[in-house]
């Protein structure tokens, strides 16, 4: 009868280790056998330990920068909007970035190494642009799902506008804002092999080239590495905000 | 102690002001209902007292006090505050919940933590069970006792309760409606009740005030508007059935007879002899304290001996002495029953009534 909340907590622990590492075990177990058992020269000449992970660490970079500088922006943003006295402009704000994700992703790569240039910046400045809606979103239909009697009853009690934000509309808010940073790091990280199109690198470089050459193994090598990341990156997240 | 003076409440792009030139005095410690049909101002006229609305014009003071004077957030950190839907954090705790106050007002810890546990047992809520449950885990009826605990954390001299008790399904309504009438007799805070039924007004209401198109019809004690009706709109709020409603005017302590009642172990004997000598086909077993155990009956005991426990038959209905002659009559009617026993909130034996005391009670005054 009593404390049924705190039994709960405990027993994931071992769970939240172990989906991780069978995640890493699969991505390297794959890497190993391209690697030691390649289809050919080609392929053999082609891949590399080295080369692996560099470009992996370049997926993350990629999808870290672009993610957290959207996060900076979107939640904040969307606390804004949601203010009394703006409630007005959150719907604007929301048709114009919705526009900006109806523009197919790759095309939003190229329009930017036209001012950016080729490389880093663009791919990290698109991938900023495409991560904004969903974090934005959430953020607003987060804060204004907070039902309205708990607002009025916070307010008729005496909390002060900053205090009903933090202790408030944020926690409550908090599962579904932490929805949309998920789904903007799981599809950031997809689309992010595409940066490979305009020399930013990352785990699309395997792709891109793999389909060159025609190499399969290579081809999956990307892939696979991509998924597992988007796996573990939204799996992270999910732990994070039980936490 | 709350004045409303000259208050006058215009929503913009509307024809008729909400709230239209309304005085009220509101004295302490009175329990004053604000009732009327829904849209009739009401509402409008509560939340203008802890500024969740603004009057167009007018002064309400508390205490003399004019409120514009006070920041609002501080001004509401004083008022206690109910609404229907409740309006719990969901993501809190009971606790939590109620330390809300407390702890806008800063206190320590400490401080927070002995008074949540002291409302949760004035709640009747086990503070070692609920005090760390959410919302989410109790029932309607639980949910409104921890809005009330959280509206009187920090003690506020009055208290607004915007039909506090409508969301809820009518037993509960009417234990919760009887448990708060309790509370108010130790606690004697100001409130401003408001609600659409007339019933729950007549029933919780130290002051009525009938309220039409922003205006006061009519203002008096529950007798008052049960006995003279300012105008048809008041009779038909009433409704045809007046006296019935007066049931709810009395509580069964004020018209309940002294009892007759012998212990368990009071020998056969002397109990019978006290029966007969009052006359009584029927008496009440007592334990420790008082405590109402049961009852006997002559009948049964007719040429025998042993402790008139022996004797006992269960007792299946009781009215506690705080409740209405409503109730009274109600349990009385179900059970088929011309008299009933009233006990206290401990089961301690008070008294008991007849169905003719009722009948007395209600036709006086007509």
């Amino acid at each position: 009868m009593t404390d049924s909340g705190n039994v709960k907590k405990r027993k994931p622990v071992i769970k939240a280790v172990l989906i991780p590492l069978v995640l890493i075990f699969i991505g390297l177990s794959y890497t190993f056998y391209v690697i030691n058992y390649p289809q050919d020269k080609i392929v053999a000449d082609f891949v590399s330990y080295s080369k692996v992970f560099s470009l992996l660490k370049q997926h993350i970079v990629l999808v870290l920068v672009s993610a957290t500088a959207a996060v900076l922006v979107s939640v904040p943003l969307g606390i804004f909007l949601t203010r009394p006295k703006f409630k007005g402009l959150a719907n604007i704000f929301i048709s114009i970035v919705n526009m900006g994700q109806t523009i197919p992703s790759l095309a939003i790569l190229a329009l930017f190494v036209s001012v950016l240039g080729i490389g880093f910046k663009s791919a990290v400045f698109a991938l900023w642009i495409y991560s904004l809606l969903p974090i934005l979103n959430n953020t607003l239909v987060g804060i204004t799902g907070v039902d309205r009697y708990v607002m009025e009853a916070a307010t008729g009690m005496g909390m002060n506008p900053v205090r009903i934000l933090t202790k408030i509309e944020l926690p409550i808010a908090f599962p579904v804002i932490m929805a949309g940073i998920r789904t903007a790091a799981t599809v950031n990280i997809g689309t992010a092999t595409l940066a490979a199109f305009i020399g930013a690198g990352g785990l699309g470089d395997l792709i891109i080239a793999g389909n060159n050459i025609n190499r399969w193994q290579i081809v999956i090598l990307g892939a696979l590495l991509s998924a597992l990341l988007a796996i573990l990156a939204d799996y992270l997240m999910a732990l994070f905000e039980k936490a | 102690m709350i004045k409303f003076e000259n208050v006058t409440k215009k929503y913009p792009n509307t024809k008729n002001s909400a709230v239209n030139n309304l005085n009220l005095e509101i004295n302490e410690g009175e329990i004053c209902m604000l009732v009327g049909p829904s849209g009739c101002g009401k509402t409008t006229t509560m939340k203008m007292v802890n500024r969740l609305i603004e009057p167009t014009s007018g002064n309400i003071y508390i205490d003399g006090e004019n409120i514009m004077a006070h920041n609002p957030v501080d001004l509401r950190r004083n008022i206690g505050y109910v609404i229907q839907n409740i309006g719990l954090f969901p993501h809190m705790t009971i606790a939590e919940n109620i330390a809300t106050v407390p702890k806008e007002k800063k206190w320590d810890k400490e401080r927070i933590d002995k008074r949540v546990d002291e409302l949760l047992e004035l709640m009747e809520l086990n503070p070692e069970v609920y005090r760390n449950r959410r919302p989410s885990d109790l029932s309607g009826g639980q949910r409104q006792r921890v809005g009330v605990a959280r509206a009187l954390a920090a003690d506020p001299p009055v208290m607004l309760m915007d039909e506090p008790f409508g969301a809820l399904d009518p037993i509960t309504r009417s234990k919760l409606q009887n448990e708060f009438l309790r509370l108010q007799e130790k606690i004697r805070k100001t409130i401003i009740f408001v609600t659409h039924d007339i019933d729950e007004a007549i029933k919780m209401g130290d002051k009525i005030v009938v309220v039409k198109n922003g205006k006061i019809v009519q203002q008096g004690t529950p007798d008052d508007i049960l006995s003279n009706p300012a105008d048809e709109f008041v009779e038909n709020l009433i409704g045809g059935n007046r006296s019935i409603k007066r049931l709810n005017l009395v509580t069964c302590s004020e018209i309940m007879h002294d009892t007759f009642s012998v212990k368990m172990d009071t020998p056969l004997d002397a109990a019978r002899t006290i029966m007969l000598e009052n006359g009584l086909k029927t008496i009440a077993l007592t334990g420790q304290n008082n405590k109402l155990i049961g009852y006997a009956e002559l009948k049964d005991m007719e040429g025998k001996t042993g402790m008139s426990g022996d004797y006992k038959k269960e007792m299946e209905v009781t009215v506690d002495e705080r409740m209405s002659l409503n109730d009274a009559l109600s349990e009385m009617l179900r059970i088929g029953q011309r008299y009933i026993y009233v006990a206290d909130e401990r089961d301690n034996l008070r008294g008991w009534i007849g169905i003719n005391d009722i009948l007395n009670a209600v036709s006086i005054n007509d």
